[in-house]
């Protein structure tokens, strides 16, 4: 095999750009696991929900898949914390295996009801047939445009979290729930929030993935498996963490099938992350609890 | 008179023990007798496919074609050779479920007393089905694709369809055939799969081809899992890395389009890609893909494009199943025609409802394309000794304008090949 700079660089940037889109999509799940402590199974569900969404209003002439994508992330916002309030309200008084299997009844019910009212065909929109190409390396635009609109979700909730007074609520809610409780800090309104902003991501991840890649009901069980392994590779509670994870594992996909196959790289990255459960269970990105 | 102490009736009638326990042996014998032994007016033959499930699609079209068949037969005065007795299809679910379609298959033949069985339209279903076929000696003709059924050696399994060795192996010969007739150069070739049965079957069909072809470089053979691909630049980087002239390729649509869709972004020039049917007959490959789907090349055992080169005959059967069920026939359908041809064919040579018999004149099947108007399926229906169709015969077929078309054999051939393939540059 030639490894020409092209090659090396169509692996790099392919890379990078898949794995920002795969941080995208964990970065919801995280955050809700961060602050309230769910693991949120269902979020994929919601990816999958919008990138149907998103697929009808293109098909339907209605709009262009990023403008249905503005749309969606303020729709699912307000969704979200609606569900909060209903669905998700007796949630965090579960214990964790029955958070797991209520949340992945829920992924369950939201894929299945695709495939009830979209059947179980593949949908793939067409690509718009630009591309960028520099030494011999070809980006097709629509995926360039979802790598940066991942990075800048990723850069911005990070911003959020970390400089507003509402981020740090809602990171303090998260690291101790029963200091911020005691510091006034309404930590219900706070997950209700954590959710709308999670479904809000969920939105901005189905409306890159839409633009990129095929996709049918049972994808939904797929992008959950994907997320949940991203966020346990960059620790289970850090958003940002999990977009570099998200990256890491993009290039890491790229790398082996560029060396091996598919296959053999996807294999290695389950092998990575049960050596990561096992050397550092807390992430790749997150610092040991201290006692 | 002194009535007999052991009758139990005032009529004239003399219900004696002896009499009553003849009685109940006859009716028990008589329940014990299966059903078609008792009267030869229907001939019960079992139908396994999946009308829910995966496999569906596949189900229902093998369904509509074995319903058309049986309906000709008895409206046109059942089977003669058992006195006209109609055929009457005991049609099961399988649901495309290998659990479902044992217990079905079973069920069918140990309760509905079915003669032979029609099915099953998926390999997984028919894998077990006909396990269940065999134990129970009852004769039976499939649809399925997957080479490796008829490589265990059953004795009661037949099958209809073109299998996975016969369009890989006709992919390659194509390709050679393109060398010699258009010049077109080939050194270094791949192979490209999806890594569940179906991918890995047909990777290890091309791998035996291209090994006997000898003159081809195998450069790589790349394995990925459909289900996890969500793009697949790097795929095509690794095969555009290695010069790779032509591309023989097992994909389902999803992982299929996004491949296509890769060479495209890439502009991976490629003198063919090559399918074993997969993909690229699926209305979803082009409908999603467009012109981009343009110049790829599929084996297959049927498609609609085929009827306007039919035996007359033949082409009145394709009318009447657009006509009656308003699809197009697929080449699941088209399968399902032959393998209830083949069925038909041996019921009217059996002169009782006995599986033994059915599956001695199943055994002895030899029909011929044009011969019966129910085989559209070129060239006709006889087994090897594996119980294959040896008489089906991969037709090539190549994506142009949007439509898949024969481009050989040359008799059914509706255009000549595109090879090479223009560059993605030149294409509109």
């Amino acid at each position: 095999m030639e490894f020409s700079p092209s090659v090396i660089g169509q692996m790099l940037f392919t890379g990078a750009l898949m794995g920002s889109i795969y941080g995208a999509v964990a970065m919801g799940f995280s955050l809700i696991f961060g602050v309230a402590k769910i693991i949120n199974f269902a979020h994929a569900g919601v990816v999958l929900w919008v990138m149907y969404g998103v697929l009808v209003a293109v098909r339907s002439g209605v709009a262009h898949p990023y403008v249905a994508g503005l749309v969606a992330i303020p729709l699912c916002y307000v969704i979200g914390h609606g569900v909060q309030r209903t669905l998700m309200a007796r949630v965090s008084a579960m214990s964790d295996d029955m958070q797991i299997i209520y949340t992945f009844g829920l992924l369950l019910v939201l894929t299945y009801m695709a495939q009830f009212f979209f059947g179980p065909d593949v949908h793939f929109l067409p690509s718009s047939g630009l591309a960028v190409e520099f030494g011999g390396v070809v980006l097709q635009v629509e995926t360039i445009i979802a790598g940066a609109l991942a990075l800048g979700s990723a850069l911005a909730l990070h911003a959020f979290l970390s400089r507003t007074w509402l981020g740090k609520a809602i990171r303090a809610s998260a690291d101790n729930r029963r200091g911020a409780t005691l510091m006034g800090l309404d930590v219900v309104r706070l997950s209700r929030v954590a959710m709308a902003l999670s479904f809000a991501l969920a939105a901005l991840a189905g409306t890159i993935l839409v633009t990129v890649t095929t996709f049918y009901p049972l994808r939904g069980l797929e992008l959950a498996v994907l997320a949940f392994v991203i966020v346990v590779l960059g620790g289970m509670d850090n958003v940002f963490a999990s977009f570099v994870a998200g990256v890491l594992i993009g290039m890491f996909e790229a790398l082996g099938t560029l060396l091996f196959s598919p296959s053999i790289a996807h294999m290695a990255i389950y092998a990575m992350i049960f050596a990561v459960l096992l050397v550092r269970p807390q992430g790749l990105f997150r610092r040991r609890a201290t006692k | 008179m002194e009535k007999d102490q052991h009758s139990i009736g005032q009529d004239n009638r003399r219900w004696t023990r002896r009499t009553v326990l003849k009685q109940a042996a006859a009716v028990a014998g008589a329940a014990f007798l299966p059903r078609f032994a008792s009267a030869a007016t229907e001939i019960p033959i079992g139908v396994v496919v999946g009308l829910t499930g995966a496999a569906a699609d596949y189900g229902r079209d093998a369904l509509r074609a074995f319903e058309l068949v049986a309906d000709r037969v008895n409206l046109s005065g059942g089977i003669k050779s058992l006195g006209g007795a109609k055929i009457k299809l005991l049609v099961a679910d399988h649901q495309t479920d290998l659990r479902v379609a044992s217990s079905e298959t079973e069920r069918l033949i140990t309760r509905e007393n079915v003669l032979g069985i029609l099915g099953w339209a998926a390999s997984g279903p028919a894998r077990v089905g006909s396990e269940v076929g065999e134990r129970y000696q009852v004769p039976s003709i499939d649809t399925s694709v997957d080479y490796k059924l008829t490589e265990r050696g059953l004795k009661y399994f037949y099958r209809a369809a073109i299998n996975t060795r016969q369009t890989c192996n006709r992919g390659v010969e194509f390709v050679q055939e393109m060398e010699k007739t258009q010049g077109a150069a080939v050194k270094r070739v791949a192979i490209v799969h999806e890594d569940l049965a179906y991918g890995t079957g047909a990777g290890d069909l091309f791998k035996e081809a291209i090994e006997r072809v000898g003159r081809w470089q195998l450069v790589d053979r790349v394995a990925y899992t459909a289900a996890k691909l969500t793009e697949a630049t790097g795929i095509v980087n690794k095969l555009k890395a290695q010069n790779v002239d032509v591309v023989f390729q097992a994909s389902y649509p999803a992982d299929g389009i996004l491949i296509q869709r890769a060479m495209k972004q890439l502009r991976l020039d490629l003198v063919a890609n090559v399918h074993p049917a997969g993909a690229p007959p699926n209305l979803q490959y082009v409908g999603n893909l467009k012109s981009d789907a343009n110049y790829v090349i599929t084996t297959l055992g049927w498609t609609s494009s085929m009827a306007e080169r039919l035996p007359a005959g033949a082409k009145a059967t394709v009318d009447e199943y657009t006509k009656r069920y308003k699809v197009a026939v697929q080449d699941q359908a088209g399968y399902s025609l032959s393998a209830a041809a083949a069925m038909v064919a041996a019921l009217s040579r059996i002169k009782s409802l006995d599986r033994a018999e059915l599956w001695q004149a199943i055994d002895k099947i030899d029909l011929s394309f044009g011969q019966d108007p129910n085989v559209i399926i070129p060239f006709g229906i006889k087994w090897d000794e594996k119980h294959d169709n040896a008489k089906a015969q991969a037709v090539v077929t190549q994506i142009l304008g949007q439509q898949l078309v024969v481009v050989s054999p040359k008799d059914l051939a509706l255009q000549a090949p595109v090879v090479p393939a223009p560059s993605w540059n030149k294409r509109g």
